[in-house]
């Protein structure tokens, strides 16, 4: 029998709120580096204010029930139990979906678009565009405990694949991700689309080497491709660490709310606003929110997948394969991951649906969630029609 | 169409008892046999032990299906809808789910 999930809710143990609160009122803190607030790393003034804020204002518990007004289960599987929340769509007939967090995200990025997205009707729009949302969180994030081997992207969409036709029983389906889930969701699109009614993206990461023999870049390919290498320069530092030796960085993360958060936080800023003067475009709450997650779970296992992108496995298309399911993107300028051509996209894809919001970044279920659900309605009317 | 049971094993949360056992029975079960291919179900309490404690209570339901993973499905769809009103009297983290495929037919004494 394929796993049977069981009913679960978030419940933190009293002493571990306790034992937190500890840690965040004893931060010893390090000097600020010369130079500008972010320039050689999260700035100072920046994790003050989110420290202070946490130790002082944020409270789990509203997040903890906020959570569990949706269903959530434990899923036994292969590598150990994966966390799951569904919320069951309005209507007769809602579009079942599976949606994929990355790092350093976690669900929280997608805990805005839950009501919306599964209940139109409540928001103004109409009950024939539901959702029915699976969102699992990846092996080792958060509530799904680490995993007992190294998962890879791939091995992850196939775990996806049997939570949504043998466990929740959605024989055909929608598939949405970003950062590393954009990769999970691609490949799970490639190995199963005869279940996979529509590939939905945020960012498109998969890397279409085997088709440059026959069709080298274009010059606005080359383009893009050359912007996009100067972009990492000096920004990949915490991959190769995640990728070659991540449990030296889990014994600090796993033991310091302040070191974990700054760990984090870069990214949000870095990936969104990226600029040393703008605000960011979240509020502390869910920033620290999804902290929590990671602080609860096992925020070291949380990195492991990482070796897969530094050798490249989690994003090369296998030679002669292309994504043939119908596509859909929503890429955002500020992304980290920056959006690429129509014509690269299509070396991987099969693109049907292409939308360049005007603003945003990596993480648009926390920056701009409003812009991704009429775009996940608009891609999923297009498929339906 | 062949017949399964489906076991599920659970405490109540301390303290929590008879909303647990009021729950269960008159809201539960009947939500349960709502769900197509759930035809029986019946609740059974662990005799206490020499020391008084006791197993978990046992939910004992009757499946009319040809794919019990089906009936799963329906089961975890309903969940926290308000076709399937979850109490917070259950211990979720007590709970242990089993399947059972027969493997003989059902015997009986003889009369007498």
């Amino acid at each position: 029998m394929a796993p049977i999930p069981v009913p679960f809710k978030i419940q933190v143990e009293e002493q571990v709120l306790a034992d937190l609160r500890q840690r965040l009122t004893r931060i010893r803190w390090p000097a600020q580096a010369p130079g500008t607030a972010w320039q050689h790393g999260t700035s100072m003034p920046f994790l003050r204010e989110v420290m202070a804020h946490w130790r002082d204002n944020f409270d789990w518990r509203q997040w903890e029930s906020r959570i569990n007004r949706h269903s959530q289960f434990l899923v036994p599987m292969a590598w150990g139990d994966i966390h799951v929340l569904v919320e069951e769509g309005s209507g007769d007939n809602p579009t079942p979906i599976i949606l994929s967090h990355g790092w350093p995200g976690s669900f929280v990025e997608l805990l805005e678009l839950v009501e919306p997205l599964a209940h139109p009707e409540r928001f103004g729009g109409s009950v024939a565009d539901a959702f029915t949302l699976v969102i699992p969180s990846l092996p080792g994030y958060g509530f799904s405990p680490p995993p007992t081997a190294m998962v890879t992207p791939r091995q992850t969409g196939e775990l996806w694949h049997s939570l949504m036709t043998e466990v929740f029983g959605h024989s055909r389906y929608l598939v949405h991700g970003g950062d590393m889930g954009s990769s999970v969701s691609s490949w799970l699109a490639l190995d199963h689309p005869e279940a996979v009614l529509g590939l939905h993206l945020n960012n498109a990461v998969l890397q279409p080497e085997w088709t440059l023999a026959e069709q080298p870049p274009t010059a606005e390919e080359q383009e893009f491709l050359g912007r996009f290498m100067a972009s990492m320069e000096g920004e990949s530092a915490y991959q190769q660490i995640h990728g070659t030796k991540p449990q030296t960085l889990a014994y600090s993360l796993a033991d310091s709310p302040v070191g974990l958060a700054a760990w984090i936080l870069e990214k949000f800023q870095r990936w969104t606003v990226g600029a040393e003067d703008c605000a960011l475009p979240f509020d502390y709450d869910h920033l620290i929110a999804n902290l929590m997650v990671h602080w609860l779970g096992d925020p070291g296992a949380a990195t492991w997948m990482y070796r897969y992108l530094l050798d490249m496995s989690a994003f090369t298309l296998p030679p002669g394969r292309r994504i043939e399911v119908p596509t859909g993107v929503c890429l955002f300028p500020n992304d980290c991951a920056m959006p690429p051509p129509d014509s690269w996209l299509r070396r991987s894809l099969n693109l049907v649906h292409c939308t360049r919001a005007a603003s945003g970044g990596h993480f648009p279920g926390l920056e701009c969630p409003q812009v991704l659900i009429d775009d996940l309605r608009a891609f999923n009317r297009l498929l339906k029609a | 169409m062949a017949r399964f049971l489906m076991a599920v094993y659970s405490h109540p949360v301390p303290g929590m008892e008879d909303e647990y056992h009021r729950w269960y029975n008159e809201q539960h079960l009947p939500d349960v046999l709502r769900v197509p291919g759930v035809v029986a179900a019946q609740r059974f309490a662990a005799l206490p032990g020499e020391d008084g404690s006791r197993d978990p209570y046992l939910a004992i339901y009757e499946l009319d299906c040809d794919n019990p993973q089906e009936v799963v499905a329906a089961l975890t769809a309903a969940m926290g809808t308000d076709r399937m009103v979850m109490s917070d009297a259950l211990d979720l983290a007590s709970i242990k789910i089993t399947f059972y495929d027969p493997v003989s037919a059902r015997q009986v004494a003889e009369e007498g």
